[in-house]
């Protein structure tokens, strides 16, 4: 396997889409119900917990392109292979594949419960997977600035859903904010952590630096993605926090979508049905990312072809997600992944650029 | 060609699969629940009265009222399928009422069901009905076609008018679940052939407790809330410049108000709370010469006293029946840090607080005469 991946000019795309990249893929599932969960911990102050998860992400952020600047074009399969030599960097490719499908199957099966639990109870998962999972292969099939121009589109065709979030703000008791400042450092610290499974996707950058024409670039945007991701976040706490009492908080599963129930137009009188099939937009360059960098995984390592084992992992979610039917089982699933994504996202990133920084330091001195 | 085949063969099997496959819902095969009573019978069973539109041509009437019987809210829903011919769905459901006895035992089971409902809208309208919901929805009203659209009209149109306070779904809920903060409801009834509101029931938590006229239920919006175009009706005595008394009764509209609602002790909880009132006097009965300016100063002067004094009843009726209409209790938890309230210690906290009420009354103007 080569470290560095010399890719033709044709595949390349401008450094200035990293950044809907970015803000796409973390902005999903987590989305449409984390208030809840942050509530629990920092109560009032949740919107604090958010901002400080969004630091740590900008940091991690930087920390992820610093790894891959000391390599001219690679991504996290190459750098594996480098630092860990061929056994281990293969065992260590195969556990961040198994990370990525995983986090592909979280994100459709989340979206799935969203869709069984507000629109269509009685469609069976299959028939949700199947046809996201067409969706999904299509997207991938055109290639990777199709899957850019994807998440692009995404994310300015889904801007103007931020606007409805005015509708609550009818109902907001500002009181609900007071006392700040109230929550103690360690439930703030819990709270962020709880946002992991919300903030996570900038991870993407390890699969997708090679593809980007002006390297140099990609901190910039990558840093103002994940900055916009976290201004996303912390209004819609703020806001969830205000219309929401805090018992009530607690027990809205989507308070997201929850907030939507109190636009009404003219035109539609129920805005949120419209809001959840639209977030098949938002969830769409989440999947295609995902399996996206799975498949380049593979065929990087095993050198089977990406068309091929898109339609193995295809088969294998549709199988697999019949196995996770209930509310329970999927809130398990989710209780399991958020703590190894915390691993992999936030843990893992600081580990793998010590090691890459203290490779560099004894091959210069070797050198001299 | 092969490349047209592959890239779009997807889409293909989508559109073929998609198309049809989930659960039709035919708006002449469906039966629209727009209103929802309930009843708490002596065997302790709930029974519901669905106020069901239909979409038929050939019917002389289009409103269906059923009534079933059945452990559960929702349970009462199945039983009336059995007796309706349509399907019945909920998500054109507007107003949810339930009886004083339902009412007394916590409405909060019954409201969080409907929460629970996806189909269900966050901005119906929740109310209390003196005497039972089924009387109320199965009479046959001589002016009222619709009684499901008549309610829900009622309800909003006093709403928007600011004669009673806002009651959706979102907003009770959020009332009931929050520390410091008891719901109002409006408060319905049936009488002979016509449908008014009598005023507010006010809660404790989810219980209700009591029992407010609409006039009394002004001052409760006065302090909770905010009038942006509210109107009251005062009787009271007021001096002249000559020092002659007179008893005058005014209707004021057009009422803007704003309040401040301080915590000055703590430990033995005392709010002062400051309302800023102004109005436009509309009716005035009474002799009581306007074109001097200084009478409408003591006029001023004695409306600010006379809301005074009303509101001072108002949260001594409320304080005895404990229930925390107000909002005092949030004003309490987000001024003490660490106060780790519960809702059973700030009740009683609120049955012993003290409080020093002002008012400041303005007469924006006197209509287009004087």
């Amino acid at each position: 396997m080569e470290v560095v991946l010399k890719i033709k000019s044709h595949y390349l795309f401008n450094a200035f889409l990293i950044f809907f990249v970015v803000h796409a893929t973390q902005i999903g599932v987590g989305v449409q119900g984390f208030q809840r969960i942050i509530f629990q911990n920092a109560h009032q102050d949740a919107w604090i917990s958010v901002i400080i998860s969004g630091v740590a992400t900008n940091l991690l952020v930087f920390m992820i392109i610093k790894t891959l600047e000391l390599y001219s074009s690679t991504d996290i399969y190459g750098i594996h292979h480098d630092l860990f030599g061929l056994i281990i960097g293969k065992l260590l490719n195969v556990s961040y594949i198994f990370y990525l499908i995983m986090s592909f199957f979280v994100v459709l099966r989340n979206y799935i419960e969203v869709i069984q639990a507000w629109i269509f109870p009685e469609l069976p998962l299959w028939f949700l997977s199947s046809s996201m999972l067409l969706l999904v292969i299509y997207g991938i099939n055109s290639g990777i600035r199709s899957i850019v121009g994807i998440a692009f589109f995404s994310v300015t065709l889904s801007l103007w859903l931020l606007i409805f979030i005015a509708y609550p703000m009818k109902y907001a008791n500002w009181k609900q904010m007071l006392p700040m400042f109230e929550a103690d450092m360690i439930s703030l610290l819990k709270g962020a952590y709880h946002m992991t499974f919300t903030v996570l996707g900038y991870e993407i950058l390890y699969t997708i630096y090679p593809y980007v024409k002006e390297k140099k670039k990609v901190q910039k945007f990558a840093q103002l993605g994940v900055v916009f991701t976290t201004l996303i976040y912390t209004s819609l706490m703020v806001v969830s926090t205000v219309y929401f009492s805090g018992e009530q908080l607690e027990r809205t599963i989507w308070a997201t979508l929850s907030l939507f129930k109190v636009v009404r137009l003219p035109f539609i009188e129920r805005f949120e049905y419209v809001a959840i099939t639209y977030w098949m937009l938002i969830i769409l360059p989440n999947l295609i990312l995902y399996m996206w960098s799975a498949s380049r995984g593979i065929e990087r390592i095993f050198n089977i072809k990406s068309k091929n084992t898109i339609w193995g992992i295809s088969i294998l979610t549709i199988i697999g997600i019949q196995f996770f039917v209930t509310r329970n089982q999927v809130n398990t699933l989710n209780g399991v992944f958020a703590k190894f994504a915390f691993f992999v996202v936030t843990v893992y990133p600081v580990i793998l650029y010590l090691f890459a920084l203290v490779k560099r330091k004894l091959l210069k001195k070797g050198a001299s | 060609m092969k490349r047209w085949c592959t890239s779009f063969f997807p889409w293909i099997v989508c559109l073929i699969l998609l198309s049809g496959c989930a659960e039709k819902k035919i708006l002449e095969e469906i039966g629209l629940i727009t209103t929802v009573g309930y009843d708490l019978e002596k065997d302790n069973k709930v029974k519901a009265t669905l106020v069901v539109l239909q979409i038929n041509p050939e019917a002389a009437r289009n409103i269906d009222v059923i009534a079933s019987k059945a452990q559960t809210s929702k349970g009462s829903r199945l039983d009336a399928n059995l007796k309706a011919s349509k399907k019945l769905q909920s998500g054109q459901l507007r107003v949810a009422l339930y009886n004083e006895e339902i009412s007394k035992k916590g409405i909060k089971p019954y409201a969080d069901t409907l929460a629970r409902d996806p189909s269900i809208s966050d901005l119906i309208y929740i109310g209390v009905v003196e005497g039972a919901t089924e009387d109320l929805l199965k009479h046959d009203y001589k002016n009222i076609p619709d009684i499901g659209q008549h309610l829900f009209n009622l309800i909003g149109q006093l709403t928007d008018r600011e004669q009673i306070s806002n009651s959706t779904l979102q907003e009770v809920r959020q009332s009931y679940y929050s520390i410091g903060i008891d719901p109002v409801l409006p408060l319905i009834k049936r009488s002979g052939n016509s449908i008014i509101v009598t005023g507010n029931a006010i809660m404790r938590n989810d219980k209700m407790v009591g029992k407010l006229s609409p006039d009394e239920s002004f001052f409760v919006k006065l302090i909770r809330d905010e009038y942006r175009t509210g109107s009251i009706e005062l009787t009271f005595p007021v001096k002249d410049i000559r020092g002659k008394k007179h008893k005058v009764t005014t209707v004021i509209d057009t009422i803007k108000s704003s309040k401040k609602v301080k915590l000055v002790d703590k430990t033995q909880p005392r709010f002062d709370i400051d309302l800023d009132v102004k109005g436009r006097l509309l009716e005035l009965q009474g002799e009581l010469d306007l074109k001097n300016p200084k009478n409408i100063q003591l006029l001023e002067k004695a409306i600010g006293l006379k809301l005074k004094l009303e509101a001072q009843k108002v949260i001594a009726y409320c304080q005895e029946r404990n229930s925390d209409v107000f909002g005092f209790g949030e004003t309490y938890r987000s001024s003490v840090r660490f106060a780790n309230l519960t809702r059973k210690e700030w009740h009683q906290k609120y049955r012993t607080m003290k409080y020093g009420i002002s008012v400041d009354f303005k007469l924006i103007r006197t209509g287009i005469t004087e």
